[in-house]
């Protein structure tokens, strides 16, 4: 392989890992932040870069049931959100292959 | 065919081949083929035959001259007649004639009795003038009677050649144009050790062998050059007899004895008859006469006419005030050897005077005063474009005149001679510490390993010793760097940088500066500190202890690669455009225009509007960027698209060798900010692969690649000559040992370290030793298996093979 490889990327704004600063989003990626994780706050993107994904589980949410894998920061594994894979109802369909980050676990990075 | 002249140089007759020594010639008669036998018998046929058809001798180097001073005078029958008498002990000649032949023509000091038997013997012949060219070839393979014509036949067939271009013998017609060598028919009068003639040989063309590019007149003038050079005077003047060529004329020789004599006025006129017309030239040419007349008469004490000389031949010329103050000032000069230091000069009886002769020289055309020294430039001239051509280049000790170089493929190391295994995981990255005693080898296991390297004494085995272990990141290592007295050890692992002192295997500081990862890491080369760049766009100078000193604002590329040039002055970063220009303006177009060029052949497509990405980092613009150190400016910046990996800078500062992930690699001149040089060959491969130059004079270029092998081009034409195979997975690193010169080692994700060395000899069954650390474990052991040899496949498309299970070679 030859070197840990992680994506960069650039837009107005960038979130990453809080721990160790990987990059995870842009804030043009961000769809919404109205959203509550296991430690408050989260926000919901369309597209995250290095992170590692987990075995899917229902989970019954606040929303509903949904099937969601939890992602993992690839530089130091720290669960960092987790990704939506199926939305049983059909109002919540709109999260499907959308990623959660949780406030807690990222900042704004450069 | 002069047979005089090759005997001098061996080297260029055998290089001949036989066929063009005997090639029909359309001439006025045949003049270099053997005629067919006249109708009438010659006289002396019989004779002839007697002595030569049998004593024609097989080629034999230590023999061939004095076979071929046998032959000599061969085509002529009283010639032959004299011959044989010079060659059985008849006691007419003292019995040691062929031999002060051969030492005549070995430069030895000459025997003239030789020449004058001979001279004597053909003044009975009527004709003076000889063909030597008939039949003197010993090395031919044909028929005795090819290359023993008739003689009455021969008579005629010079007769008639000499005769047309003849006027009294004085010019002949292999005269060319625009020389101004005089003609010497006869030198008896010039010397007078030497009663007879020496006559004058003049095979018909102008070339040194029939076909040769070679301007025989030339040639004969360089020799001459040489004889007189090495102080072979006699030599000298009897080619110039024999030939009728003469190394300069008279005014060249008034001009040269003016110069060395001092004789400033002469040597002034003698200028221009030499024919240096142009202003320029002439001015400075004058100059330096004066020069040399000025200083010449400071040394002397003759100050007034020092400086009648300055005012009236220096001063109007209009050089430079500085130089003409620096000359004024020598007058100051309280004695001569105040003088002649303070003027860097060597005195009228120092080499001063050679000096000037040779810078007028370059005035002078050179067909006129031929360079000094010019056979043996010629001739290194040869041996560079050899070696320049030796694929396998190893040796540059070994050169002869009498072949041409060529290091065999033996030398080179194209074997693995030793596998180090220690590491627990993907080996990223190895790298010799200056001494080239001692290798550093990094890896995902998050741990870095020093090897000792030693020869076993008198022996060409290697002992591979696992030395240090240095723990502590909690990442994987990403790049290794030893301090130029190989003390300290830096290594990288994400965004921390420890910094290792060697010897004890501690760890002395944790710098936590950069936030993210650091792959740039180099030591400045004086040793003072070391600069490191990251992914953070931040480029930190330190110094030797681990203390920050500088912190440059942020440059436009995410650092992925950094390198400093073995002077000191430059530093190389390779990176990711941190924030693409999005408006196309003029530089954005210019740009990407030159990128788009270079890359589209490379089959890279560039983004052509660059937005906020989905993560996809392949398609966005990289950058090499050259930076000034010493005021952090950036002094060229080249747009490319495709990851760039990893960058070398050569040893002359010059160049930087930069991993593409599209398989080649870019050799750029760093002076032009252009790309010199390309070496394709490689797949491509997104992995970090690092590569190195190779050589003592850095002229292989080798890189490992992610399809396992180690791809090997020759620096200067790009030629890939070699690909090694035997790692099991991709190679990330190959570094060069600067100690030894056939050796360098490789490293690959099947977490083995390799060491390269030249194929050993087939009954060596000696065993490498294979060194299996435990390194989980803490212990070290330090025992040789029962070692096997591994040899490599060096086909170019391998089957695989494991390293343990090849069989023995």
């Amino acid at each position: 392989m030859g070197m840990t490889r992680l994506e960069f990327l650039y837009g107005g704004r960038i979130y990453g890992c809080k721990k160790c600063n990987a990059h995870f989003a842009t804030i043009e990626n961000m769809m919404s932040r109205a959203f509550q994780g296991q430690h408050g706050r989260a926000y919901l993107f369309s597209g995250v870069v290095n992170v590692s994904e987990g075995e899917p589980n229902e989970r019954p949410m606040t929303t509903g049931l949904h099937i969601v894998r939890d992602i993992f920061c690839t530089k130091c594994n720290d669960q960092v959100g987790w990704k939506y894979d199926r939305a049983y109802e059909l109002s919540q369909r709109y999260k499907e292959g959308k990623f959660i980050l949780e406030r807690e676990m990222i900042k704004i990075v450069d | 065919m002069g047979s005089e002249s090759s005997q001098a140089l061996p080297g260029i007759s055998s290089s001949i081949p036989q066929s063009s020594r005997i090639r029909p010639y359309a001439a006025v008669g045949p003049t270099w083929t053997p005629l067919p036998r006249a109708s009438t018998e010659p006289p002396h046929k019989r004779r002839r035959t007697d002595n030569f058809r049998g004593s024609i001798p097989p080629f034999d180097s230590e023999n061939h001259i004095q076979a071929t001073s046998r032959h000599q005078l061969v085509g002529s029958g009283e010639a032959a007649e004299a011959m044989r008498l010079t060659q059985t002990d008849d006691g007419a000649e003292p019995p040691s004639t062929t031999q002060s032949m051969q030492d005549v023509i070995n430069g030895n000091v000459p025997c003239l009795t030789s020449w004058r038997s001979i001279a004597q013997q053909l003044t009975l012949n009527p004709i003076s003038e000889l063909n030597p060219t008939m039949g003197s070839d010993p090395y031919s393979s044909s028929s005795p009677s090819r290359i023993m014509p008739s003689a009455e036949d021969q008579f005629v067939a010079v007769k008639n050649v000499h005769a047309k271009g003849l006027s009294n013998g004085s010019t002949n017609g292999s005269v060319t144009n625009g020389s101004l060598s005089p003609r010497i028919e006869f030198n008896s009068e010039h010397n007078p050790r030497r009663v007879g003639t020496i006559t004058r040989v003049s095979p018909p063309g102008t070339t040194l062998y029939p076909g040769s590019a070679t301007n025989r007149e030339q040639f004969v003038r360089l020799v001459l050059q040489a004889l007189k050079d090495i102080g072979y005077s006699e030599s000298a003047s009897v080619l110039e007899a024999e030939s009728g060529f003469s190394f300069e004329t008279t005014r060249v020789t008034a001009f040269r004895n003016a110069v060395m004599e001092g004789n400033w006025a002469v040597a002034q006129k003698g200028l221009l008859a030499l024919g240096v017309r142009d202003e320029d030239s002439l001015r400075a040419a004058h100059f330096l006469i004066n020069q040399q007349k000025y200083l010449e008469y400071l040394e002397n004490n003759q100050s007034t006419e020092a400086l009648l000389t300055l005012r009236q031949e220096i001063a109007p010329f209009d050089i430079e005030p500085a130089r003409l103050n620096h000359l004024s000032s020598l007058i100051m000069s309280r004695n001569p050897d105040d003088l002649r230091r303070r003027a860097s000069w060597d005195g009228a009886r120092g080499n001063s005077r050679r000096i000037l002769l040779d810078r007028l020289q370059q005035f002078v055309p050179s067909s006129t005063m031929v360079p000094p020294r010019r056979l043996d430039t010629l001739l290194e001239q040869a041996r560079e474009y050899q070696q320049h051509m030796c694929e396998y280049h190893m040796n540059p000790h070994d050169s002869s005149l009498y072949h041409d170089h060529l290091c065999s493929r033996a030398q080179f190391p194209t074997t693995t001679t030793h596998i180090l295994e220690g590491h627990a995981d993907e080996v990223w990255q190895v790298q010799w510490s200056h001494r080239g005693d001692r290798l550093a080898s990094s890896s995902k296991d998050q741990t870095v390993i020093i090897w000792k390297i030693a020869r076993v004494s008198n022996s060409i085995e290697l002992d591979c010793t696992l030395e240090k272990v240095l723990r502590g990141h909690i990442y994987p290592l990403n790049a290794i760097a030893w301090s130029p007295d190989d003390k300290l050890l830096l290594s990288s692992g994400e965004h921390e940088v420890k910094l290792w002192d060697v010897e004890s295997g501690r760890c002395i500081k944790t710098l936590t500066e950069h936030h993210h990862l650091v792959n740039g890491l180099c030591w400045l080369p004086n040793g003072e500190g070391f600069i490191t760049g990251s992914m953070d766009r931040k480029v930190i100078h330190w110094d030797a202890a681990g203390e920050v000193t500088l912190i440059w604002p942020l440059v436009d590329i995410r650092i992925s690669g950094l390198a400093i040039t073995p002077n000191g002055q430059q530093l190389v970063a390779i990176g990711l455009l941190a924030h693409p220009v999005t408006t196309v303006d003029e530089s954005g177009t210019s740009i990407v225009n030159q990128a788009t060029v270079l890359q589209v052949s490379a089959g890279v497509q560039p983004t052509a509007e660059p937005r906020s990405n989905n993560g996809n980092s392949a398609d966005m613009e990289r950058r090499v960027v050259l930076y000034d150190i010493a005021s952090g400016q950036e002094l060229w910046s080249q747009a490319l698209w495709g990851e760039l990996q990893s960058v070398k800078i050569s040893d002359d500062s010059r160049f930087a060798l930069i991993n593409h992930s599209q398989g080649d690699v870019m050799l750029w001149d760093l002076p032009s900010g252009r790309l010199a040089q390309r070496y394709l060959g490689r797949p491509k491969g997104a992995s970090y692969v690092r590569s190195c130059f190779g050589g003592a004079d850095s002229r292989f270029i080798l890189s490992g690649s992610d399809d396992g092998r180690i791809y090997i081009w020759n620096r200067r034409t790009s030629t890939l000559f070699e690909i090694l195979s035997g790692h099991e997975s991709g190679v990330n690193s190959v570094d060069w040992c600067p100690r030894e010169n056939a050796i360098f080692a490789s490293c690959g994700d099947d977490g083995t370290i390799r060491i390269w060395g030249p194929e050993p000899n087939g009954f060596l069954v000696d065993a490498s030793p294979v060194f299996s650390q435990d390194v989980s474990n803490g212990d070290i052991h330090n025992g040789k298996d029962d070692g096997v040899l591994t040899t490599l496949d060096r086909h170019l498309t391998p089957p695989p093979t494991t390293a343990k299970d090849s069989p023995l070679r």
